[in-house]
């Protein structure tokens, strides 16, 4: 992967945490906030690690690229498990209350 | 690509798809559509990305190109976040709404949100209810001729003051149907100061007006009622004291108030006092309820006291209102009356009415303790030759003397009356018939003794009748009193009728106190 492209995927990441800060405010709000959270950190592992895939250590950074997208997938599926299956929305709401 | 790689991207793919189902499922609950859409495409782009990858090195396809897949992942998080927080403020738009309506409709008021042109947007269910419609009827309508039944904006309506002056107004206005209603407009304005709208905030206080009509008419009555109307706590605690009561004991209001209201009555009183307060509590009323009182200088006043229990809306006494009339003057006039009707006003002695009262007490208080008790009938002897001889200003005198030398003879705590014209009756208390000599010498000695003090042309004696009290034998003053009656006669005929004059004087003859 070219340099300019990691280099501009790199900097969509940062926007995108930004903006996550920016309103961390509502999307506390947000039922098991904290999983989709973890989800996205996950995401930014899995972006540092086919960065560096390409630099150093090829054949680790492959696996931790692997490894840290299961975690996310996991991770988003447990969140679609517990907000949107398990947790009625009456019952979302009173949890942020 | 090695095998753990693999069993990761497996792995992952199995997650992904529990992911998409449970999205599937549920994706309605929390998420909007477009937050929702962008959450199944972050769960499916890294397997079709993996997929991708895995088919360009089997089998060739693709190339590097699958890397850049890569790039949408930041994307679509941004996205997903964006539609999410986006979903968040419009649920809270909605809920504020809501909240709004909620509010605004469970108010007792009216509420309308009205234009600059005065055309109603918005109205509660109270304005609806209080204009016999439902909330959507009234949009587009005007206030005034809705309320008013008018063309144009009333005079001085606060609605249209408040959009030309920006600043909130109020004001009272009557409509036709004699309805008094207090009106605020609350000018609603862009951030350069332009109105744009007014909430019109308005409430019926005809019964609040009527109330205050009625309150201050009972104020007025109070503070002109010469009785004292004083509202206390059924503890017994002055909560108001009107200028009456101030008037009547001499406390000021500042004084008296939080004070007990037993201050006001003598300490003998205080226990009376209290016991009427806790029955009154308890829901009774006492009416003209006479008892001494103390004015703030000391004086002793007579007050007729009314205590009616205050009662709650439910039905619980939460206070006493207390009326109090000085009968002071009445007290006074009633017992002059009284000592008129008993005492005799020559001698000072109880007349016959006086003595038969009393003696009747004394007689039951006496059979209740078995005390015995001694009747003296006396009759003054030639009284009517002294009325004749000496005229009735003489005879009164000669009865005043009588009356002075019996008063002499008995004890304060006997019962002397003057029974008739010349006749005295005694009851000495707890005097048993032993004594009967001893008192009738004492009447003579004491008779004997004025006589001897005075320079009259004749003298004082009397002809007297004893009778003992019996419990068992008398069964009435009466008939005690006609047993002394008839003794009296006999010792009246025993004495010679002859009257010896004495340098002028005359004296009766014979035995005689």
């Amino acid at each position: 992967m070219a340099l300019e492209v990691k280099l501009l995927i790199s900097l969509l990441w940062v926007a995108v945490c930004g903006f996550a800060l920016l309103h961390r405010a509502r999307l506390r709000q947000l039922t098991f906030w904290g999983l989709l959270l973890a989800a996205l950190i996950g995401f930014l592992l899995n972006w540092a690690a086919v960065a560096l895939e390409d630099v150093f250590w090829t054949d680790v950074w492959g696996v931790v690229e692997h490894a840290t997208h299961l975690a996310s997938a996991a991770l988003l599926a447990a969140w679609c498990w517990a907000a949107l299956v398990r947790t009625p929305k009456h019952d979302a709401a009173a949890d942020d209350m | 690509m090695t095998l753990l790689q693999t069993i990761c991207d497996a792995l992952a793919l199995i997650a992904a798809a529990v992911g998409v189902i449970c999205w599937l499922r549920g994706r309605q609950r929390v998420l909007g559509r477009e937050s929702g859409l962008a959450l199944a495409a972050l769960l499916l782009l890294p397997v079709v990305k993996n997929g991708l990858e895995y088919a360009a090195r089997t089998m060739a396809v693709g190339g590097p190109a699958v890397a850049h897949l890569e790039g949408f992942f930041p994307l679509l998080w941004g996205f997903f976040f964006y539609s999410f927080v986006q979903d968040i403020a419009q649920e809270q738009l909605r809920q504020t709404e809501q909240e709004k309506a909620v509010i605004l409709d469970s108010m007792s008021g009216v509420v309308l949100y009205q234009n600059p042109r005065m055309d109603i947007l918005w109205a509660n269910r109270a304005a609806a209810k209080s204009a016999g419609v439902l909330p959507e009827q009234l949009v587009g309508k005007k206030c005034y001729a809705v309320w008013h039944g008018r063309e144009e904006p009333c005079e001085s309506c606060p609605v249209l003051e408040a959009r030309q002056s920006g600043l909130p107004q109020e004001a009272e206005l009557t409509t036709p149907d004699k309805t008094t209603w207090s009106v605020a407009g609350y000018p609603v304005k862009r951030s350069n100061g332009q109105v744009v709208g007014v909430v019109e905030v308005a409430e019926d206080i005809t019964e609040k007006k009527r109330a205050q009509e009625e309150h201050g008419q009972l104020a007025a009555i109070v503070t002109a009622s010469a009785d004292g109307i004083i509202g206390i706590s059924v503890e017994g605690t002055v909560r108001s004291w009107n200028p009456g009561a101030e008037d009547m004991f001499g406390h000021r209001a500042d004084q008296i108030v939080g004070r007990p209201i037993r201050e006001l009555v003598p300490t003998e009183s205080r226990d009376t006092l209290d016991h009427i307060v806790a029955r009154v509590a308890d829901g009774e009323t006492i009416q003209r309820y006479e008892m001494a009182a103390l004015a703030r200088s000391g004086r002793s006043i007579y007050v007729s006291f009314t205590f009616c229990p205050i009662f709650d809306e439910s039905r619980a006494v939460n206070g006493i209102s207390v009326i109090a009339r000085d009968v002071t003057g009445q007290v006074q006039l009633r017992d002059e009356l009284r000592m008129l009707s008993l005492v005799d006003t020559l001698t000072g002695l109880n007349n016959r009415r006086g003595f038969f009262h009393l003696g009747a007490q004394q007689l039951k208080i006496g059979t209740r303790r078995h005390e015995p008790a001694l009747l003296v009938f006396a009759d003054l002897d030639g009284m009517k030759s002294i009325n004749d001889t000496l005229g009735h200003k003489e005879g009164d005198r000669a009865l005043i003397d009588a009356a002075l030398v019996l008063r002499q003879t008995f004890r304060e705590s006997d019962i002397i009356g003057r029974i008739g014209g010349d006749e005295f009756a005694v009851l000495a208390i707890d005097t048993g018939l032993e004594l009967r000599d001893d008192v009738l010498a004492r009447l003579q000695r004491n008779a004997a003794n004025m006589n001897r003090a005075t320079d009259r042309p004749y003298e004082v004696s009397f002809s007297v009748g004893v009778a003992s009290y019996s419990p068992g034998l008398h069964t009435s003053l009466d008939e005690l009193l006609s047993e002394a009656d008839a003794q009296m006669y006999e010792q009246k005929r025993a004495k010679s009728g002859s009257r010896v004059a004495r340098g002028g004087k005359r004296t009766t003859d014979g035995p005689a106190a």
